[in-house]
């Protein structure tokens, strides 16, 4: 529930993606094409779309621009698409702002998920510890409050808590091996397919 | 089912481990024994433990908990055992049966005293407040004594070994959270659960703790006063507004103001609005648009409708209006989009239009991509919006090709035909790459086409080709 992930994804994102699957200088590629066909479908909540453009060459492209996006999608689940003619908060149990917030840190939740994904399984790294530790306290926090009334987003949060006391155990870990052990790659390929399908593009708290 | 469970079990070793087996170990899962066998040169605990994981990944927690004790208890020497009383607790907790709870407890005691480097390492110190916790809120009375103690205790600089402070205020960084705040957010947290009466003054005393590393304890602390709907809430809430050190405190606690439902939010809320940061100006919209009532709406139309608003707050309020669907706000919407002069206010107006269904938007996407007075951009975004809501039909997309004779309407057109995914717009778009008398549109279709998923189109694009 605090903005810092942001910055540690930005450095991290940043080291990890330096020349990563670099296009041809010449390279011609509709970006704005793409960008909005995957705004749009994130809007209208459709997937296909997304799935063919992503199965392009260009899939680091079209993941900066979901990164990029700006606004769509967001709020939906605070709207209410009712044309009474008297704008009122939802009704539903929950409370728009936790959907915000649970979306926010869900944002989070993935771009660590993607860091995991995607680092070595060397032990004690003290960033991804530290930022496991600041995530796993606010996903109980979520579990426990209104936000984690809703029980398809409550079974993504606890399989989130999953992962982040497997990473935290790491700590006591002290070969490549055990740590192999605790993380099952599969489980986090899952937990990142869950995970994208809950968070629409665009920043992820507008406010 | 036992024979399900050992069927699962069975499959899961012969994955697992090798054929040859040269020792063996018996393991109960509910009720019946299992031999587990193993090679001569893996480690039996290693071999119990991976199953165990594989058990909890699939939140099969009663197998994983039996698994991770037998770990914990035939091989105490084992690099694993300290994991595995964790992770028996973790998957005890999860059954969340007050028998289950209090075995998850026993385990960490376990841990604790045989382990004790291992115990204060990892989380399983909070993973002991959650457990105790919920214990507590079953009426455990040894829970809720040391859920309350620890959840006092840091309302108190004094006793927080991360409150003390010594390194930070000789100038160090904060000590690292890992240790105590954990266990005592999550006491908090308890405590809130339990008996909320008694955690509002005790967060209160934590929002008013100015030791230079409590901001983190503030910080959640925030989330979980927001929980309680109350006039005290708000007050602890608005005096973090006005009074906190912490710039992210103040942000959060703007951003949950609204859920206290306390009367003088809107009022507080439009005052943030007027004179602070541009951070809390955003937050502060965000919460008016969480306003029940209408009386968010109208502070929100106020202020997207004022020139002396900042742009940036011009373009939140109009976003959120957007997500508050009516047709009060859809009119007031495009009567301010006749009034805006800048591109960046027409574009968010026509996004915020294009989410509101059934208030008349969807015409009016239409008239403005059809304005020639306006800028071609702002025409392309209006048709972009348009040609993405299913309420326009497509033959009103392909009349409007037909007819228009401007270049970059028509590539607008041919993107959204491709966005389309219907069969129709398949046909459009074959039948402009067919015949269309431009060779760059017929480019256009001919590209999108090639990621279209319809089957005709194969053989379309083959016939083009043999042509």
């Amino acid at each position: 529930m605090n903005t810092s992930d942001d910055d540690r994804f930005d450095t991290w994102l940043k080291e990890a993606s330096a020349g990563y699957n670099a296009l041809p200088p010449n390279a011609q590629v509709p970006r704005e094409e793409m960008w909005r066909a995957i705004a749009a479908a994130r809007a209208a909540g459709r997937t296909p779309g997304v799935t063919r453009l992503i199965r392009t060459p260009w899939t680091l492209a079209a993941a900066a621009a979901v990164l990029l996006a700006v606004g769509i999608g967001i709020g939906r689940m605070t709207s209410d698409k009712v044309d009474s003619g008297v704008s009122t908060l939802p009704d539903s149990a929950v409370p728009a702002t936790y959907g915000v917030a649970a979306t926010r840190h869900l944002t989070s939740a993935e771009a660590f998920v993607t860091a995991v994904r995607m680092s070595s399984y060397a032990p004690r790294d003290t960033a991804i510890q530290r930022w496991a530790r600041d995530l796993l306290t606010d996903t109980r926090l979520l579990l426990d409050s209104p936000a984690g009334e809703d029980q398809r987003r409550r079974a993504l949060f606890e399989d989130l808590e999953l992962l982040l006391v497997q990473v935290l155990q790491l700590e006591d870990s002290r070969t490549t091996d055990t740590n192999e052990l605790l993380l099952d790659k599969t489980q986090q390929d899952q937990l990142l397919t869950r995970l994208r399908a809950n968070v629409p593009a665009g920043p992820p708290a507008r406010s | 089912m036992r024979t399900l469970y050992l069927a699962v079990l069975v499959a899961s070793l012969g994955a697992a481990l090798h054929a040859s087996a040269a020792q063996s170990v018996a393991v109960a899962v509910s009720g019946p024994t299992v031999t587990i066998s193993f090679d001569d040169n893996e480690d039996p605990a290693d071999s119990i433990f991976r199953l165990a994981q594989r058990a909890l990944n699939r939140s099969d927690y009663r197998q994983a908990a039996t698994l991770f004790a037998r770990v914990a208890n035939s091989y105490p020497k084992s690099e694993r055992a300290p994991e595995a009383l964790y992770f028996q607790a973790f998957a005890l907790f999860r059954i969340g049966d007050r028998q289950e709870l209090k075995t998850a407890q026993t385990a960490l005691d376990r841990l604790t005293e045989r382990y004790p480097d291992a115990s204060r390492r990892g989380d399983a110190n909070s993973l002991r407040m959650r457990i105790c916790g919920e214990l507590a809120r079953r009426g455990d009375e040894a829970c809720a004594s040391e859920v309350t103690s620890s959840a006092t205790a840091s309302s108190s600089a004094s006793s927080s070994p991360s409150a003390s402070s010594s390194s930070a205020s000789q100038g160090g960084r904060c000590p690292d959270p890992d240790d105590e705040d954990d266990e005592r957010i999550m006491a908090l947290n308890a405590l809130l659960q339990m008996d909320a009466e008694r955690a509002l003054p005790i967060l209160e005393r934590i929002m008013g703790r100015r030791d230079q590393c409590a901001h983190v304890l503030r910080r959640k602390a925030v989330f979980l006063i927001s929980q309680k709907s109350s006039s005290r809430a708000a007050d602890i809430l608005i005096k973090a507004i006005r009074e906190d050190p912490d710039d992210e405190v103040r942000k959060q606690a703007v951003f949950w103001l609204a859920q206290t439902r306390d009367p003088r939010v809107p009022g507080v809320l439009r005052d943030l609005i007027r004179s602070s940061s541009r951070d809390l100006q955003k937050n502060a919209v965000f919460s008016l648009s969480q306003l029940g009532g209408g009386e968010g709406n109208a502070a929100l139309r106020e202020l997207a409708g004022s020139d002396n608003t900042p742009d940036e707050i011009r373009s939140e309020s109009i976003f959120w209006l957007g997500q508050k669907s009516s047709s009060e706000n859809g009119q007031f919407l495009r009567d301010l989009f006749k009034r805006v002069r800048s591109s960046e206010l027409k574009d968010k107006i026509i996004f915020s239009l294009s989410q509101q269904r059934g208030t008349g938007s969807e015409q009016w996407l239409l008239d403005i991509a059809n304005d020639q007075s306006e800028s071609i951009e702002v025409r392309k975004q209006a048709l972009f919006w348009a040609a993405q809501n299913k309420s326009v039909s497509l033959d009103r997309l392909a009349q409007l090709y037909d007819r228009t004779n401007e270049t970059e309407i028509k590539e607008q057109l041919i993107f959204g035909f491709s966005q389309r995914n219907s069969r129709e717009a398949v046909d459009k778009l074959m039948s402009i790459a067919r015949s269309d008398r431009d060779k760059e549109m017929k480019k256009k279709a001919i590209f999108w086409l090639g990621q279209s998923r319809d089957p005709r189109v194969l053989d379309f694009l083959a016939e083009l080709i043999g042509k």
